[in-house]
């Protein structure tokens, strides 16, 4: 079977039980990305959409970094990735997610934030036509040192970013857990009396 | 005497670049209208946290569902610090609990994923016209007893979900906390 990026979709594409906003409902994460450049006007919203997230006493402890492919800047995180993530040199665009522990002395939702405003970003990306994968697995101290990154941030999570592969050259591993459903539990929630 | 479209528009961000207009029109406010959420709205609020990454597919989040009227909500606002005490206005009350601990052992991403989660439902909530607020400054010893929350599931927010409120008749309090633009740092991304 010849695959493609429609078949992907098909296949990878969440099957809500009830009707949500499209931005989820088509949101997967992918590991083949295409070549394609990502415009700079795009990469500025996908960013002004992580500022305007919400965080505890507005602190906004987030802090990204980002290089284009053929970048030195980008081959340095790829270095930092596991192998099992070595896919995400597909992706035109790689972003660096920091969280700040402390703001003006106070402890931060640092991991929480973190994560709201990432998912504003992805959602955003997402009805602009690009895909993100994210990434926890890579060596977090070494991308502190080789990447000079400023002492307060924290590099929690690495965004591969970039339209969807065509998938034609796929090599037949990456394309087995590509192919892996990532089904979703149900009992997560509890209705109180 | 303010009004809420006037806090809606105090509200409106300063943008650099054109973003989805949940996000735009998005703010948590502390004036909610008591009205009654249909359960299908409910439904699909919840499902949009349901279809949120996370690490390793591991899903580290779980929520209690409070509607006003019941003992839960009547329970879970006791939990709450003084100064949130509008939240008992709201409609729905959601507790977001993270779990850091699964039969894949530690998980350092639970509250990250949480997160992200929490967020979903906010975006979800804020295309069918309900605000959202959440909250971390409440008694999580008091609430894990009085809902019985088990470890490894630890509470770690309280959201409420509403339509916004009459501002005009709001306490003043509540106004003057409202009646401001949403403040953002300049810059939070660089190239490298």
């Amino acid at each position: 079977m010849k695959i493609t990026a429609d078949k992907i979709i098909k296949i990878r594409k969440p099957r809500p039980d009830y009707s949500v906003i499209k931005e989820i409902a088509n949101r997967f994460s992918p590991r083949y990305f295409s070549e394609d450049v990502v415009k700079e006007n795009d990469i500025n919203i996908i960013f002004e959409a992580a500022r305007f997230a919400p965080s505890g006493w507005n602190f906004q402890p987030w802090y990204f970094y980002w290089a284009k492919k053929k970048d030195k800047s980008y081959n340095k995180i790829v270095s930092c990735l596991t192998r099992y993530n070595q896919f995400a040199k597909t992706a035109p665009i790689l972003i660096v997610a920091c969280f700040i522990k402390k703001y003006k002395g106070k402890k931060t939702y640092y991991r929480h934030d973190l994560g709201a405003a990432v998912m504003s970003l992805v959602l955003q990306a997402q009805r602009l036509g690009y895909y993100c994968r994210q990434m926890g697995q890579f060596n977090k101290n070494k991308l502190k040192k080789i990447l000079d990154l400023d002492n307060i941030h924290h590099p929690f999570v690495i965004i591969a970013l970039g339209k969807l592969g065509d998938y034609k050259d796929i090599d037949e591993r990456l394309l087995k857990r590509e192919l892996e459903l990532k089904p979703r539990k149900k009992d997560f929630v509890s209705k109180l009396d | 005497m303010i009004t809420t479209d006037q806090i809606i528009e105090v509200k409106k961000p300063k943008l650099k670049a054109n973003i989805i207009n949940v996000l735009k029109e998005r703010f948590s406010p502390r004036v909610f209208l008591e009205e009654k959420i249909s359960s299908k709205d409910i439904n699909s609020i919840i499902e949009a946290a349901r279809w949120t990454p996370s690490s390793s597919n591991r899903q580290p989040w779980f929520f209690y569902v409070a509607e006003k009227g019941g003992k839960g909500f009547e329970k879970t606002i006791s939990c709450l610090s003084e100064n949130n005490y509008w939240a008992k206005y709201a409609s729905y009350l959601v507790v977001g609990c993270y779990i850091d601990e699964d039969e894949k052992g530690k998980n350092n991403y639970a509250q990250y994923d949480l997160g992200q989660a929490v967020m979903s439902l906010v975006i979800q909530s804020q295309s069918m016209g309900y605000f959202v607020h959440q909250m971390g400054g409440f008694d999580k010893d008091k609430i894990k007893e009085i809902l019985t929350i088990q470890s490894p599931a630890f509470p770690w927010v309280i959201i409420t979900i509403g339509k916004i409120g009459d501002y005009s008749k709001a306490d003043q309090i509540l106004v003057d906390k409202d009646n401001k633009e949403r403040k953002r740092k300049e810059i939070i991304s660089e190239k490298i």
